[in-house]
């Protein structure tokens, strides 16, 4: 009798975490990850936009991501935890929890993300992620992408005026004359193995860099969404892991030059004859 | 047999399959990759002209004998070559050709005449892959080309472009593929589909069309 309650409950176990990983995937797929034009352009509006204001936003920044099932993304989320344990502890202190209570949080946080980090240590992504990192530090945030958009997308004049502006505001867009925003996500970007291609391991393994963006314009009022598009940008030229290792400025200039076909691409979609 | 036992009978099983599976290939995955058009004819607001066309295959060696691989488990090994059914190349003429056709163009062979307009097209990529990404597979599709459009009906110079399209999509790979096993099944083994290559390779295809049909300097071509 015993022995069957015991079973039951492990039979019980097992399908709640089916249950919880089915609900986690179900979640996961409401995402939206088809490339493409979600919005048309809406041609007879934009023709109209004098000012624009670029808003940028880094969802995950730069990491290698060149195995099959990469973990590069993890070292962040890792790096988040530990943040997280520091504001545990500040939360906690304000609710007046107990000083031992919330130490053993704190330090069960650190702990995980310590294990964590050594458990992802050894995987050859995480390592070039580390290692690549310092070479696009001065553009791997969404300040450094929004400069080099504006001054981009003045060259090109797509738009008559570009402003680069924090947030999407409409007292900013009456402050600065701001009559659109064109919102620039980028969802993630990196270095992937090119198409069917074989992954090698070491600085033999071929590699291209990925933008993956979603472009929208609105109404600085908010209420129009005059053009949306997802775009995955993937580089027409590859190079190994270890060109762009020994070669200074190689990664950020072809960033540089996926920022350009990043404008062009836009000019082309909002412009283009339906 | 109580559910300890099961539970390992049914793991081993598994086990032998990820095994077997993960060292084996199989024959190779033939696809149907067609254009489908929809809406008015992208260059249908210009004036009817005679294109000559022609698509020259200009991919590396290694990219002509498939155009992908179909991936099986979870590590992403091999399980199959991706081929097209139709040569590549007759692919995207036919793409380009009838959606010039229908946009009230006419559309020659090289053979056949120069036309008001001759149209080359260097075909450098046509390709399928699938990553993980997250608890989901991507699955990419990309086509990339260099134009080179002369007219022989105006003064217009030759222009030159590039026509690159990437198409991405996601399948769920895991337990709402399958049943058997907890899901363990449905997360190891995740061999995309046939349909699913195909419409993703004809979403790149359409893309590609579109790109090439609003590229501005073939416009200025045809006025």
């Amino acid at each position: 009798m015993a022995k069957s309650e015991g079973s039951n409950k492990v039979a019980m176990r097992i399908y709640s975490v089916t249950i919880l990983l089915a609900v986690v995937m179900i979640l996961n797929g409401c995402r939206t990850g088809r490339t493409g034009t979600l919005v048309e352009p809406n041609h007879e509006e934009i023709s109209r936009i004098k000012t624009v204001g670029l808003c940028v936003k880094v969802e995950r920044g730069f990491a290698v991501r060149l195995q099959y099932i990469s973990n590069a993304d993890e070292v962040e989320v890792s790096l988040q935890n530990l943040i997280g344990s520091g504001l545990f502890v500040a939360v906690q202190k304000s609710r007046g929890v107990p000083v031992e209570v919330m130490a053993a949080g704190a330090i069960g946080g650190v702990v995980g993300s310590v294990i964590g980090d050594a458990i992802l240590e050894p995987s050859p992504d995480v390592r070039n992620t580390k290692t690549l990192k310092p070479e696009v530090a001065q553009i791997n945030t969404a300040d450094a992408i929004a400069y080099t958009l504006v001054d981009k997308l003045q060259t090109t004049k797509i738009f008559p005026e570009v402003e680069m502006v924090k947030s999407q505001s409409l007292m900013l867009a009456h402050e600065k004359g701001i009559d659109t925003f064109l919102i620039l996500t980028v969802r993630k970007w990196g270095l992937r193995p090119p198409p069917a291609s074989k992954y090698e391991k070491g600085d033999k393994a071929e590699a291209q860099l990925e933008l993956d963006l979603n472009l929208k314009l609105v109404s600085s009022s908010g209420d129009k969404v005059l053009w949306e598009r997802n775009e995955l940008y993937l580089d027409s030229k590859t190079f190994s892991i270890g060109d762009f290792k020994t070669q200074k400025g190689l990664l950020a200039g072809r960033m540089d030059y996926a920022l350009q076909m990043v404008c062009d691409l836009t000019a082309k979609e909002i412009y283009r004859t339906p | 047999m109580n559910l300890r036992q099961t539970i390992i009978g049914f793991v081993i099983v598994w086990i032998f399959h990820l095994l077997l599976y993960a060292g084996c290939a199989s024959g190779p995955v033939k696809v149907t990759m067609n254009y489908t058009p929809t809406g008015e004819g992208l260059l249908s607001d210009l004036k009817p002209v005679v294109v000559s066309l022609q698509v020259v295959d200009y991919r590396p060696e290694e990219q002509r004998n498939r155009i992908g691989v179909q991936r099986k488990t979870m590590f992403g090994s091999e399980n199959a070559s991706i081929i097209s059914k139709i040569s590549e190349v007759q692919v995207v003429h036919n793409a380009i050709k009838t959606e010039l056709e229908r946009s009230g163009h006419r559309v020659l062979n090289p053979e056949q005449g120069q036309g008001d307009i001759k149209l080359i097209v260097w075909l450098k990529e046509l390709l399928f892959d699938s990553k993980a990404e997250d608890i989901d597979i991507e699955l990419v599709g990309s086509i990339r080309s260099e134009v080179v459009a002369i007219s022989n009906s105006n003064n217009f110079p030759q222009v030159s472009f590039t026509v690159d399209v990437v198409y991405r999509d996601f399948i769920q790979k895991g337990l709402l593929r399958t049943g058997g096993l907890f899901g363990l099944w449905g997360i190891t083994f995740t061999a995309t589909p046939k349909d699913r290559i195909e419409n993703v390779l004809n979403a790149a295809l359409a893309e590609y069309v579109r790109s090439f049909c609003t590229e501005p300097k073939l416009r200025k071509v045809f006025i």
